[in-house]
């Protein structure tokens, strides 16, 4: 797939978020203009894209919505939910088209009943206007004219069109209608690239042309030639979709009109001279009175050959008898063609034709979307785009460096004159031309003179000394603004910062402040890359006091050991900064899980028939992308639960004296290292009563236990494994998956759970998790000649003890430690390893003591080593599957660290 | 009128780029590779380039190697490509790449590049 | 060139594009009494159309191509 369609699927998704997002809040604010202007523009940018790309399906229904937010916006229609919820199932679909497009590399295959379905069902929600004509070419917005006088000057435009080729069309012709083109393009089309005389003069099925000024020409003095002034005029027998493919990228400007073919039918000439033939005229009637029309036809032959040509009566008889010939049936036409025999004025089909319902005047198709806008017009300070003027001094720093690379390349030539001319354009655009007469072009010379780019370098330099308004920016800050050339090799010195950067701040275009502030959209398998490296330099480090040492214990070279550890605090130093840097680039807010919530709100709380207000705080805390990501299902269940069992239905709430509508707020705050996320809402709460029976019913805890559990500790049962108080399973809370998993969930990250309930009041539930998972500290020990790692946030202390302090308690061992009994457990066990323990020389045992929940455990280890920080890598694969491993971490001598899950193994 | 070539072995590519400066009133031609770019060259020269870096027969270095040993005038040369490590850019730059854009290239991007570089814009 | 300006009289030829617009309202500006041979000329923008228009221009001979004739005839003079 290639990039430009990965770019259109991500600004797709993007936008449909945005949509997703404005439509929610809109349905609380349904005046706001800005709302309503905003979610416009993105409905319309989507179908813009949708467009280059040629996906009708898609187009059709953005198309559709676009037109429905069009008139929401111009207050023709109210915003209400049912706009919502329609404009809501459109965007899944287009959100579904967008998977599919990405699965199937470009292709749509299917779809095309929805989008026509959708499609229609936002179009409904337009009121049908009765004159649908369309309001392109005049941008001012014109009325459009009522339908007859319009038709009327279709006539005219008609009549204009030499007789022969209206015979030709007319005789020729199977369709019942021909299509008369009015083709008004926008007045800028020209800057377009536009050529619509061309487009005219190209369409399908062309029978006859002529275009038209639109006003009076001004004087030569004044005349834009750029701004077109013209109309077209195209008669043509293609059919509409023939049109409309033709036309298909100025649709909006063309007014298709089908008109019956008999409109063509317009005898001209000249009137007088020739006798009127008053008793033909009776005699023609009566024919057709008896549908004789094979008579009809042999007289009115008879009488052509007998009249001069140029007349107008041969005219008439002309088109009597082609009539004759292609629809000898309709005697209405026939008759006040003989009519006009004797009028001389041709018949006014359109009067005729309204008149007699058996032939109504065919619709006018006429599409109507707003005119497209014309090309991105940049907002300019001191009459200079200030994006274009970064961007110009951006593209000088670059020509500077590659004007001072010296090689020998047998180009160099060709390249300095392109740096050349680049600079010159360049500063041109900078308003600063005159400086390619006064220096440029002697440097240039001389630069060819010698052989490389030096003299214009020094030019160049010499400028920006000499404190003109041209001041070259430092490369990076520029690639920065432009998202266009990363740093390059050799970056000019130090040079002041740009004037223009204040401006730029203020004269965005509107497109560029909505995508956000500058930055980088990098790919996530590149950020770990450069963790990890991250991580092993961390880690690498840490040999270097080692070395020191042995500089000078082992080799005697105390002054290199001391430069070693100079050294080595400057690499900390950084090693540290680097980390931290790189943690903040993995910093997201939690908005990313908190965006997919409105909606799930919304959709879930209809179904169940509750209303439910929610509430986000806190949405830009930040915390490590891993948490972030692992919070998700968390949050969701946890909704889910308590818009299931939590909210009462609005009666409920009522009765119990509580307003109707419940409010759920998900608040998220940072704490010292940690991100805590609070869900609190203000349903029933839940019932110790209930779940003590339901735990006992299902053997979770035992008669006494029943007796005398708390409330509070009655609560948390709803923790464990199994437990759930719907015998039902209900679709909406998964499956009867029970809160366990939840917590399960977030105490894989390390993170904690807590759980609080007022009955009738409602239920808080506080996750705790900490803010980033990148960087542990780490206690090393041995046991059996093997080291581990062990999270130091679980140690307590280290402690020896000798053997004789050791007491056994039925099968476990402990010890006292200040006064307090402390259960000991050998890691050997713990890990099935066979070996017992190994005491040191005074036959004191190693002990770490660790924190596992609320107690305190003695792990009995062989050995202690230093501490030291480790990048925490979760294991992968089978053996991630090992609760006793938290992870591995690399070592700085390449070797892999395994870190224990203190309360798994515990 | 100021033409332009377009030189990328994806259709696709060429025809946004083509799309996009026919808008502003430019020429554009287009080219699969370097090779087929030169040729086209040879013709004619071209007031600006905008040149792909991969492509088979001859890639966007060549071309703008070759390019750059011409003795026809010399017009500025955009690189695009989808790699973002520094030593392309050092290559492209010596090669006589005048500005490097990264894929895919934002059409506001692209015009602001196009205009300054072609000479259109009067201040 | 698609244009090709003589004394008093304008040649266009083949096709004349947008470009040429700005030069041919110049050239009519400053000589007001020219006039315009489109005999070889196969299709114009339409830019060039609407200088010929306001400028009401004499055409001195009309395009050999029937369907650019058909088109021009009725909008300019002869």
């Amino acid at each position: 797939m290639n990039a430009l369609l990965e770019q259109f699927i991500f600004e797709s998704r993007e936008c449909l978020q945005g949509i997703g997002e404005k439509l929610l809040q809109l349905e609380d604010a349904p005046g706001d203009k800005d709302l309503v202007n905003e979610l416009f523009r993105l409905v319309h940018t989507l179908k813009g894209n949708s467009g280059l790309f040629e996906f009708p399906t898609m187009t059709r229904v953005l198309h559709a919505g676009e037109d429905l937010m069009d008139e929401v916006r111009n207050d023709r229609v109210v915003f209400s939910r049912q706009i919502a919820d329609h404009l809501l199932a459109s965007m899944d679909f287009v959100g579904l088209l967008c998977d599919e497009i990405e699965g199937s590399d470009g292709q749509v295959k299917s779809g095309n009943g929805n989008s026509v379905r959708l499609a229609e069902s936002l179009r409904i929600l337009i009121p049908s206007r009765d004159a649908k004509v369309v309001e392109g070419g005049d941008e001012r917005g014109a009325s459009p004219p009522p339908q007859a006088p319009s038709r009327d000057a279709d006539l005219e435009l008609l009549g204009m069109i030499p007789e022969k080729v209206r015979m030709e069309a007319y005789r020729t012709s199977r369709e019942p209608g021909l299509y008369l083109i009015h083709y008004r393009p926008v007045e800028g089309c020209f800057y377009q690239g536009e050529d619509p005389f061309h487009q005219a003069r190209q369409a399908p099925g062309l029978l006859w042309g002529s275009l038209s000024p639109r006003g009076s020409w001004p004087r030569l003095g004044e005349l834009d030639a750029y701004r077109c002034m013209l109309d077209f005029h195209v008669l043509s027998t293609a059919n509409l979709e023939a049109l409309e493919e033709h036309f298909r990228y100025v649709l909006e400007q063309v007014e298709l009109v089908e008109l019956p073919t008999l409109f063509l039918v317009a005898p001209q000439g000249e009137p007088n001279g020739g006798p009127v033939y008053e008793d033909f005229v009776a005699e023609a009637l009566g024919l057709l009175e008896t549908g004789n029309v094979n008579d009809l036809a042999i007289v009115s032959r008879a009488l052509l050959e007998l009249s001069n040509p140029d007349l107008w009566l041969s005219s008439a008889l002309r088109w009597l008898l082609a009539v004759l010939e292609r629809e000898p049936e309709n005697l209405m036409a026939l008759k006040f063609l003989v009519n006009s025999l004797g009028t001389f004025q041709a018949p006014n089909w359109v009067s005729i034709t309204a008149a007699t319902p058996e032939d109504p005047l065919p619709a006018i198709e006429a599409t109507a979307h707003p005119a497209p806008a014309t090309g991105p017009v940049l907002p300019g300070v001191g009459g200079i785009d200030p994006v274009l003027a970064v961007t110009a001094h951006a593209i000088i720093a670059i020509q500077r460096t590659i004007l001072a690379i010296q090689d020998d390349a047998s180009w160099q030539p060709g390249r300095i004159r392109a740096a050349a001319g680049a600079l010159a354009n360049c500063l041109k655009a900078l308003g600063q031309g005159h400086l390619v007469m006064e220096g440029l072009e002697a440097s240039l010379a001389a630069a060819m003179a010698v052989g490389h780019g030096e003299p214009i370098v020094l030019w160049l330099d010499g400028l920006v000394e000499s404190t003109t308004p041209i001041k070259a920016l430092d490369p990076p800050a520029m690639a920065r603004q432009c998202t266009a050339s990363a740093p390059i090799p050799k970056p000019p010195a130090e040079l002041p910062p740009p004037q223009l950067e204040e401006e730029v701040k203020f004269a965005r275009r509107a497109e560029d402040a909505q995508t956000g502030s500058k930055s980088l959209k990098v790919d996530q398998a590149k950020v770990d890359r450069l963790m990890n490296l991250i991580g092993e330099m961390v880690v690498s480090k840490n040999a270097l006091p080692y070395l020191a040492n042995r500089a000078e214990s082992v080799f005697g070279v105390r002054e290199l050991s001391r430069e070693i550890k100079a050294q080595y605090s400057v690499i900390n130093r950084i090693a540290e900064e680097m980390q931290d840097a790189i943690m903040q680039v993995r910093m997201m807010p939690v908005s990313f899980v908190f965006q997919r919530f409105p909606r799930l709100v919304r959709d879930t709380s209809r179904k169940l028939g509750k209303e439910v207000n929610l509430v986000l705080i806190g949405e830009d805390t930040q915390a490590d992308k891993n948490i972030i990501e692992a919070l998700g299902d968390p949050l969701v269940h946890i909704l889910r639960n308590s818009l299931d069992h939590g909210f009462e239905t609005p009666d409920q709430r009522l009765a119990a004296g509580k307003p109707a509508t419940g409010t759920l707020t998900l608040r998220a705050s940072q704490e010292s290292d940690q991100v805590v996320i609070v869900v609190e809402d203000d349903g029933k709460g839940i019932d110790p009563g209930v779940i003590k029976r339901k735990a006992y019913e299902k053997g979770v805890i035992d008669e006494a236990t029943l007796e005398c559990i708390s409330d509070r500790d009655a609560i948390n049962l709803i923790f464990a494994p199994g437990f759930s108080t719907m015998d039902v399973v209900s679709d909406l809370s998964g499956r009867g998956v029970g809160m366990d998993v939840v917590r399960t969930a977030v105490e894989k990250v390390n993170g904690t759970l807590h759980l609080d309930s007022d009955l009738g009041q409602g239920t808080r539930i506080t996750l705790s998790l900490p803010l980033s998972m990148a960087v542990t500290n780490v206690m090393i020990v041995e046991t059996d000649g093997q080291t581990f790692g062990l999270p130091m946030q679980s140690v307590i202390e280290t402690v020896r003890v000798p053997r004789s302090r050791i007491m056994g308690i039925k099968n476990t061992q402990a010890t006292v430690l200040r006064g307090r009994i402390m259960a000991l457990k050998s890691l050997n066990e713990k890990l099935s390893i066979a070996a017992a323990p190994i005491a040191n020389a005074e036959g004191e045992l190693a002990i770490l003591v660790v924190r596992v929940g609320q107690e305190q455990v003695g792990l009995i280890v062989d050995q202690f080593h230093e501490t030291m920080d480790v990048i925490l890598k979760p294991m992968a694969g089978v053996l991630g599957g090992l609760p006793a491993y938290a992870g591995s971490a690399l070592m700085g001598d390449g070797s892999v660290l395994m870190i224990l899950n203190v309360m798994e193994i515990l | 009128m100021k033409r332009v070539l377009v030189i990328d072995d994806a259709a696709t590519v060429r025809m946004y780029y083509r799309v996009t400066l026919q808008g502003e009133g430019l020429h554009v031609e287009e080219a699969v590779n370097g090779i087929e770019g030169l040729e086209k060259v040879l013709q004619a020269p071209f007031d600006l380039y905008i040149v792909d870096v991969n492509m088979p027969k001859l890639d966007g270095f060549g071309f703008l190697r070759e390019l750059r040993s011409l003795e026809i005038p010399q017009a500025p040369a955009i690189m695009v490509s989808t790699e973002a490590e520094l030593p392309d850019l050092a290559q492209a730059f010596t090669a006589g790449a005048n500005v490097y854009l990264f894929k895919p290239v934002k059409p506001h991007q692209l015009l602001t590049h196009v205009r300054l570089l072609i000479g259109d814009v009067n201040p | 060139m698609p244009i090709e300006f003589q004394k008093k009289l304008a040649v266009f030829e083949d096709i004349v594009g947008v470009d040429e617009a700005e030069g041919l309202l110049e050239w009519l500006q400053k000589k007001p009494k020219a006039r315009v041979d489109l005999a070889a000329c196969t299709h114009l923008h339409p830019a060039n159309l609407q200088v010929l228009m306001a400028a009401n221009a004499t055409i001195s001979r009309w395009p050999e191509d029937d369907s650019l004739r058909a088109w021009l005839e009725p909008v300019l003079n002869q």
